[in-house]
Protein backbone atom coordinates (compact mmCIF):
# COMPACT_ATOMS: atom_id res chain seq x y z
CA UNK A 1 0.00 0.00 0.00
CA UNK A 2 2.75 1.96 0.36
CA UNK A 3 4.74 1.80 -2.44
CA UNK A 4 1.58 1.82 -5.04
CA UNK A 5 2.53 2.87 -8.06
CA UNK A 6 0.70 6.08 -9.11
CA UNK A 7 -2.68 5.75 -10.89
CA UNK A 8 -3.87 8.47 -13.33
CA UNK A 9 -7.24 9.59 -13.40
CA UNK A 10 -9.36 11.95 -15.15
CA UNK A 11 -11.58 14.81 -13.27
CA UNK A 12 -14.24 12.72 -14.03
CA UNK A 13 -12.86 9.82 -12.79
CA UNK A 14 -11.59 10.87 -9.94
CA UNK A 15 -15.04 12.53 -8.91
CA UNK A 16 -16.76 8.89 -9.80
CA UNK A 17 -14.19 7.09 -7.56
CA UNK A 18 -14.72 9.56 -4.43
CA UNK A 19 -18.60 9.47 -4.63
CA UNK A 20 -18.91 5.21 -5.63
CA UNK A 21 -16.18 3.90 -3.82
CA UNK A 22 -15.07 6.42 -1.06
CA UNK A 23 -18.32 7.85 0.49
CA UNK A 24 -20.22 4.51 0.81
CA UNK A 25 -17.98 3.80 3.78
CA UNK A 26 -19.07 6.87 5.41
CA UNK A 27 -21.04 5.03 7.85
CA UNK A 28 -18.03 2.86 9.07
CA UNK A 29 -15.51 5.75 8.62
CA UNK A 30 -17.80 7.89 11.04
CA UNK A 31 -18.37 5.12 13.86
CA UNK A 32 -14.56 4.41 13.84
CA UNK A 33 -13.40 7.94 14.26
CA UNK A 34 -16.36 8.43 17.37
CA UNK A 35 -14.90 5.55 19.03
CA UNK A 36 -11.57 6.57 18.79
CA UNK A 37 -11.92 10.23 19.64
CA UNK A 38 -15.13 10.13 22.02
CA UNK A 39 -16.46 13.54 20.34
CA UNK A 40 -18.85 14.48 18.09
CA UNK A 41 -17.07 17.28 16.69
CA UNK A 42 -13.86 15.52 16.74
CA UNK A 43 -15.53 12.93 14.84
CA UNK A 44 -16.48 14.85 12.54
CA UNK A 45 -13.35 16.95 11.98
CA UNK A 46 -11.28 13.58 11.58
CA UNK A 47 -13.73 12.25 9.24
CA UNK A 48 -13.85 15.24 6.88
CA UNK A 49 -10.06 15.26 7.01
CA UNK A 50 -9.92 11.72 5.60
CA UNK A 51 -11.70 12.07 2.87
CA UNK A 52 -10.23 15.71 1.88
CA UNK A 53 -6.80 13.99 2.16
CA UNK A 54 -8.26 10.61 0.25
CA UNK A 55 -9.35 12.85 -2.37
CA UNK A 56 -6.25 14.99 -2.62
CA UNK A 57 -4.00 11.83 -3.00
CA UNK A 58 -6.17 10.02 -5.18
CA UNK A 59 -3.04 9.10 -7.35
CA UNK A 60 -1.74 6.52 -4.43
CA UNK A 61 -5.14 5.03 -4.58
CA UNK A 62 -5.02 1.69 -6.46
CA UNK A 63 -7.88 0.84 -8.78
CA UNK A 64 -9.74 -2.33 -8.07
CA UNK A 65 -8.07 -2.66 -4.56
CA UNK A 66 -10.17 -2.42 -0.95
CA UNK A 67 -11.09 1.38 -0.57
CA UNK A 68 -12.05 0.68 3.06
CA UNK A 69 -9.01 -0.33 4.05
CA UNK A 70 -7.14 2.23 2.34
CA UNK A 71 -9.30 5.27 4.23
CA UNK A 72 -9.13 3.13 7.13
CA UNK A 73 -5.25 3.38 6.82
CA UNK A 74 -5.27 7.50 6.30
CA UNK A 75 -8.10 7.97 9.06
CA UNK A 76 -5.86 6.07 11.84
CA UNK A 77 -2.77 8.14 10.46
CA UNK A 78 -4.69 11.25 11.16
CA UNK A 79 -5.92 10.78 14.25
CA UNK A 80 -1.99 9.48 15.64
CA UNK A 81 -0.86 12.89 13.89
CA UNK A 82 -3.61 15.42 14.49
CA UNK A 83 -5.79 14.25 16.43
CA UNK A 84 -4.06 12.20 19.19
CA UNK A 85 -1.86 15.34 20.14
CA UNK A 86 -5.03 17.33 21.27
CA UNK A 87 -7.48 14.96 22.39
CA UNK A 88 -9.19 15.69 25.37
CA UNK A 89 -9.19 12.14 26.58
CA UNK A 90 -6.65 11.22 29.42
CA UNK A 91 -3.24 10.56 28.42
CA UNK A 92 -2.36 7.31 26.97
CA UNK A 93 -0.06 4.60 27.75
CA UNK A 94 3.35 5.26 26.12
CA UNK A 95 3.12 4.04 22.55
CA UNK A 96 6.32 1.92 22.65
CA UNK A 97 5.72 1.06 26.07
CA UNK A 98 2.38 -0.78 24.85
CA UNK A 99 4.53 -2.51 21.72
CA UNK A 100 7.18 -3.51 24.42
CA UNK A 101 4.35 -4.90 26.21
CA UNK A 102 3.10 -6.82 23.41
CA UNK A 103 6.59 -7.97 22.26
CA UNK A 104 7.10 -9.46 25.55
CA UNK A 105 4.41 -11.99 24.31
CA UNK A 106 4.04 -14.71 26.77
CA UNK A 107 0.46 -14.97 25.41
CA UNK A 108 -1.58 -15.69 28.09
CA UNK A 109 -1.97 -19.19 28.29
CA UNK A 110 -4.00 -19.09 31.13
CA UNK A 111 -7.76 -19.51 30.72
CA UNK A 112 -8.34 -15.10 31.87
CA UNK A 113 -11.87 -15.05 32.87
CA UNK A 114 -14.55 -16.97 34.02
CA UNK A 115 -17.30 -15.65 31.93
CA UNK A 116 -19.82 -17.72 30.98
CA UNK A 117 -22.12 -18.06 27.44
CA UNK A 118 -25.15 -16.87 29.53
CA UNK A 119 -24.09 -13.97 30.85
CA UNK A 120 -22.57 -12.72 27.29
CA UNK A 121 -25.94 -13.23 26.16
CA UNK A 122 -27.95 -11.57 28.94
CA UNK A 123 -25.86 -8.57 28.17
CA UNK A 124 -28.00 -5.63 26.28
CA UNK A 125 -25.55 -3.83 24.59
CA UNK A 126 -24.39 -1.04 26.97
CA UNK A 127 -21.98 -2.85 29.07
CA UNK A 128 -20.10 -4.37 25.64
CA UNK A 129 -19.78 -1.38 24.28
CA UNK A 130 -18.47 0.52 27.82
CA UNK A 131 -15.82 -2.42 28.17
CA UNK A 132 -14.82 -1.80 24.29
CA UNK A 133 -14.26 2.03 25.03
CA UNK A 134 -12.44 1.29 28.18
CA UNK A 135 -9.84 -0.26 26.35
CA UNK A 136 -6.51 1.65 25.29
CA UNK A 137 -7.13 2.80 22.09
CA UNK A 138 -4.66 0.36 20.59
CA UNK A 139 -6.50 -2.68 21.98
CA UNK A 140 -10.10 -1.20 20.67
CA UNK A 141 -8.90 -0.43 17.31
CA UNK A 142 -7.99 -4.29 17.12
CA UNK A 143 -11.34 -4.73 17.94
CA UNK A 144 -13.19 -2.39 15.93
CA UNK A 145 -11.46 -3.47 12.84
CA UNK A 146 -11.58 -7.02 13.07
CA UNK A 147 -14.65 -7.38 14.69
CA UNK A 148 -16.94 -4.81 14.07
CA UNK A 149 -15.85 -4.19 10.48
CA UNK A 150 -14.54 -7.38 9.29
CA UNK A 151 -10.78 -6.78 8.32
CA UNK A 152 -9.02 -9.63 7.73
CA UNK A 153 -5.25 -9.60 9.68
CA UNK A 154 -3.44 -8.70 6.59
CA UNK A 155 -5.47 -5.61 5.96
CA UNK A 156 -5.52 -4.62 9.65
CA UNK A 157 -1.76 -5.27 9.42
CA UNK A 158 -1.59 -2.86 6.11
CA UNK A 159 -3.60 -0.16 7.84
CA UNK A 160 -2.23 -0.64 11.34
CA UNK A 161 1.59 -0.80 9.91
CA UNK A 162 2.53 -3.05 12.08
CA UNK A 163 3.37 -7.21 10.84
CA UNK A 164 0.84 -10.07 11.29
CA UNK A 165 2.16 -11.66 14.18
CA UNK A 166 1.47 -8.42 16.33
CA UNK A 167 -1.75 -8.11 14.78
CA UNK A 168 -2.57 -11.56 16.26
CA UNK A 169 -0.90 -11.39 19.52
CA UNK A 170 -2.46 -7.48 20.00
CA UNK A 171 -6.10 -9.19 19.29
CA UNK A 172 -5.23 -11.70 21.59
CA UNK A 173 -4.64 -9.47 24.45
CA UNK A 174 -7.50 -7.27 23.53
CA UNK A 175 -10.14 -9.87 23.78
CA UNK A 176 -8.89 -10.72 27.14
CA UNK A 177 -9.03 -7.21 28.14
CA UNK A 178 -12.18 -7.16 27.54
CA UNK A 179 -13.39 -10.36 28.67
CA UNK A 180 -11.73 -8.96 32.01
CA UNK A 181 -14.07 -5.80 31.82
CA UNK A 182 -16.87 -7.60 30.84
CA UNK A 183 -16.40 -10.04 33.85
CA UNK A 184 -15.52 -7.14 35.93
CA UNK A 185 -19.16 -5.46 35.22
CA UNK A 186 -21.06 -9.37 35.41
CA UNK A 187 -19.67 -9.90 39.05
CA UNK A 188 -20.92 -6.27 40.23
CA UNK A 189 -24.68 -6.76 38.24
CA UNK A 190 -24.41 -9.58 40.36
CA UNK A 191 -24.37 -12.14 37.20
CA UNK A 192 -23.93 -15.55 38.21
CA UNK A 193 -21.05 -16.50 37.29
CA UNK B 1 0.51 -13.48 3.59
CA UNK B 2 -2.59 -15.47 5.09
CA UNK B 3 -0.74 -18.85 5.42
CA UNK B 4 1.76 -17.73 7.80
CA UNK B 5 -0.76 -17.89 10.12
CA UNK B 6 -0.18 -21.75 10.25
CA UNK B 7 3.65 -21.45 11.08
CA UNK B 8 2.94 -22.37 14.33
CA UNK B 9 0.71 -25.30 13.45
CA UNK B 10 2.30 -28.63 13.86
CA UNK B 11 0.74 -31.73 12.27
CA UNK B 12 1.87 -34.03 15.25
CA UNK B 13 -0.29 -32.12 17.62
CA UNK B 14 -3.19 -32.93 15.38
CA UNK B 15 -2.25 -36.64 16.12
CA UNK B 16 -2.27 -36.16 19.57
CA UNK B 17 -5.62 -34.65 19.11
CA UNK B 18 -7.19 -38.02 18.92
CA UNK B 19 -5.43 -39.36 22.39
CA UNK B 20 -6.57 -39.04 25.95
CA UNK B 21 -4.41 -35.87 25.82
CA UNK B 22 -5.39 -33.06 23.95
CA UNK B 23 -2.50 -29.85 23.14
CA UNK B 24 -4.21 -27.32 24.53
CA UNK B 25 -1.72 -24.66 23.96
CA UNK B 26 -1.82 -25.20 20.15
CA UNK B 27 -5.32 -25.27 20.57
CA UNK B 28 -5.30 -21.41 21.85
CA UNK B 29 -3.16 -20.43 19.43
CA UNK B 30 -5.78 -21.54 17.03
CA UNK B 31 -8.98 -20.77 18.35
CA UNK B 32 -8.37 -17.00 17.18
CA UNK B 33 -7.63 -17.50 13.56
CA UNK B 34 -10.95 -19.85 13.67
CA UNK B 35 -12.97 -17.34 15.50
CA UNK B 36 -11.83 -14.90 12.60
CA UNK B 37 -12.16 -17.25 9.89
CA UNK B 38 -8.06 -16.89 9.13
CA UNK B 39 -7.46 -21.16 9.99
CA UNK B 40 -6.37 -23.19 7.19
CA UNK B 41 -8.71 -26.22 6.58
CA UNK B 42 -5.97 -28.31 8.75
CA UNK B 43 -5.97 -25.96 11.84
CA UNK B 44 -10.30 -25.97 11.33
CA UNK B 45 -10.09 -29.65 11.41
CA UNK B 46 -7.48 -29.79 14.41
CA UNK B 47 -9.56 -27.44 16.14
CA UNK B 48 -12.66 -29.05 15.52
CA UNK B 49 -11.78 -32.27 16.66
CA UNK B 50 -10.26 -30.68 20.02
CA UNK B 51 -13.39 -28.91 21.26
CA UNK B 52 -15.21 -32.22 20.67
CA UNK B 53 -13.33 -33.29 23.46
CA UNK B 54 -12.75 -30.19 25.54
CA UNK B 55 -15.39 -28.48 27.62
CA UNK B 56 -13.61 -25.47 28.85
CA UNK B 57 -12.06 -25.00 25.39
CA UNK B 58 -15.37 -25.26 23.93
CA UNK B 59 -16.89 -22.89 26.20
CA UNK B 60 -14.61 -20.30 25.76
CA UNK B 61 -14.90 -20.72 22.04
CA UNK B 62 -18.46 -20.10 22.36
CA UNK B 63 -17.97 -17.03 24.56
CA UNK B 64 -15.19 -15.35 22.36
CA UNK B 65 -17.95 -15.96 19.26
CA UNK B 66 -20.97 -14.26 21.02
CA UNK B 67 -18.65 -11.38 22.20
CA UNK B 68 -17.73 -11.01 18.93
CA UNK B 69 -21.59 -11.62 17.34
CA UNK B 70 -22.43 -8.72 20.40
CA UNK B 71 -19.68 -6.20 19.31
CA UNK B 72 -20.78 -6.15 15.67
CA UNK B 73 -25.17 -5.86 16.58
CA UNK B 74 -23.70 -3.42 19.42
CA UNK B 75 -21.27 -1.30 18.86
CA UNK B 76 -22.31 0.26 15.18
CA UNK B 77 -24.56 2.86 17.12
CA UNK B 78 -23.24 6.10 15.90
CA UNK B 79 -25.76 7.91 12.90
CA UNK B 80 -23.28 10.04 10.68
CA UNK B 81 -24.25 13.86 10.92
CA UNK B 82 -26.95 14.45 8.20
CA UNK B 83 -24.64 17.19 6.77
CA UNK B 84 -21.36 15.76 6.96
CA UNK B 85 -21.50 14.25 3.39
CA UNK B 86 -23.03 17.63 1.44
CA UNK B 87 -19.99 19.32 3.48
CA UNK B 88 -17.30 17.01 2.87
CA UNK B 89 -18.54 16.84 -1.01
CA UNK B 90 -18.80 20.91 -1.52
CA UNK B 91 -15.52 21.53 0.45
CA UNK B 92 -14.19 18.72 -1.74
CA UNK B 93 -15.01 19.20 -5.26
CA UNK B 94 -14.89 23.17 -4.28
CA UNK B 95 -11.13 22.73 -3.77
CA UNK B 96 -10.75 20.91 -7.14
CA UNK B 97 -12.39 23.84 -9.13
CA UNK B 98 -10.15 26.00 -7.66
Amino acid sequence: MSETRRQSYSQKEKEKTFEKEFLPHIDSMYNFAYRLTFDEDDAKDLVQDTYLKAYRFIESFEKGTNAKAWLFRILKNSFINDFRKKSKQPSKVDYQEVETFYNSEDVDQSITTDLRIETVQDMIGDEISNALNSLDVDFRTVIILCDLEGFKYDEMAKILDIPIGTVRSRLHRARNLLKERLSDYAKKMGYKN
Amino acid sequence: MGLSSTDSFDESSSRNAQGVQPDHKECLKILNLVLDEEAGPKEQEYFKKHIENCMPYYEIYNVDKAIKELIKQKCYDKEVPSDLVDQIKSKVFQGAEE
